[in-house]
């Protein structure tokens, strides 16, 4: 059967041999087949057939032999390095990120316990029942409330523990001095100090050990996290 | 073996726990944990209060001390004239203690004949 594109068979009619070429083209998938239809040792020149062998030559060899693989291939290990580069990136900022928010929720709660250490340094010894109360009923309210963000972290839960016990004997030590009659609270004058002012003070060292330790974690701005 | 402090005043709170127990002295509470007794005419007056710290060091313990005043009344004013505190002085504390569940038990004897006092005859039979 002949070939319906060989151009010779018009000139030379049907050629008499008629031999197909099938080429596989494996990586690049193009051409499933070409075919040349050629009376063999008629019509084929030497340029003709040197130029098959070239390109038979350069099809046949292995993909890694190709300059393309490797300029794409190196392309390619070049986008992953920096995709991973950028995560890395992006990870140590938004960590860095949560550092500085910590640190900014850190540097109020240390300006409230200062506010809290002083409010307890000026405790006067005729303190009455119903100011003590209300002193306390504040400290507690604001100690907790600063605290407790910080209630499970592992260099601050002892310190916020210890704050939290020193309030509920506080607590304990004004209740045991409520007044009978609250109208004859002067006849024990000074009975209300007395009876708070050493859990007083363990709650004021309380809150001074909470306030050395939450400056000591403002110290760490995140330099570790993040690069300049 | 006893301070001399405790040893100077162990005399007076054994004076004081006897006046206590055949009644010449009444005190009252001013709080739970405080007891005041007055002269009368009143020119002085005593108090004595249990104080309870908690102190946490390793683990956390209750420590009761008791604090005995004794003021002066001029003119209304009251003075402090004594102060003893028992945290300064364990043997001194013990007397104080002493004091302290004496008044009390006095204190609670006679809230006891109060509510016997006013509870309606009981029919026999």
């Amino acid at each position: 059967m002949p070939h319906p594109f060989c151009s010779n068979r018009r000139k030379r009619g049907p050629p008499s041999v008629v031999k197909l070429r099938v080429l596989h083209l494996p990586r690049l998938r193009v051409g499933a087949y070409t075919c040349f239809c050629v009376r063999q040792s008629t019509y084929m020149t030497t340029d003709t057939q040197s130029l098959i062998d070239q390109v038979l030559e350069q099809l046949q060899r292995p993909f890694w032999q190709h300059a393309d693989f490797w300029i794409a291939t190196a392309i390619g290990t070049a986008g992953l390095i920096f995709s991973i580069l950028a995560f890395v990136e992006a990870r140590r900022a938004k960590r860095a990120a949560t550092a500085a928010g910590r640190t900014v929720k850190l540097q109020t709660v240390t300006i409230e316990l200062t506010e809290i250490a002083q409010k307890l340094d000026k405790m006067q010894p005729e303190i009455r029942f119903n100011e003590a109360r209300d002193l306390l009923a504040e400290v507690s309210r604001r100690l907790r409330r600063a605290t407790s963000p910080f209630a499970k972290d592992s260099e601050l839960s002892t310190a916020i523990a210890v704050t939290r016990e020193a309030l509920q004997a506080a607590q304990a030590s004004l209740k045991a001095v409520r007044p009978t009659d609250p109208s004859k609270e002067v006849e024990a004058p000074r009975a209300v100090y007395y009876a708070i002012e050493d859990n007083f003070a363990t709650i004021n060292n309380s809150v001074a050990d909470l306030l050395g330790l939450f400056e000591k974690e403002t110290i760490d701005f995140g330099d570790d996290d993040a690069e300049s | 073996m006893p301070s001399p402090e405790s040893s100077q005043y162990k005399s007076y709170f054994d004076q004081l726990i006897e006046a206590v127990g055949n009644g010449s002295m009444v005190w009252e509470d001013a709080n739970p944990t405080t007891f005041v007794w007055e002269s009368k005419p009143p020119a002085a007056k005593l108090s004595i209060q249990r104080l309870e710290r908690t102190q946490a060091i390793g683990v956390v313990k209750r420590i009761v001390t008791y604090l005995f005043q004794a003021y002066e009344v001029r003119s209304g004013q009251q003075v402090q004239r004594v102060s003893l505190n028992g945290a300064e002085d364990p043997d001194l504390n013990g007397q104080l203690e002493n004091l302290f569940g004496a008044i009390k038990s006095e204190i609670s004897r006679k809230r006891l004949e109060f509510l016997k006092s006013i509870l309606p005859p009981m029919k026999n039979g």
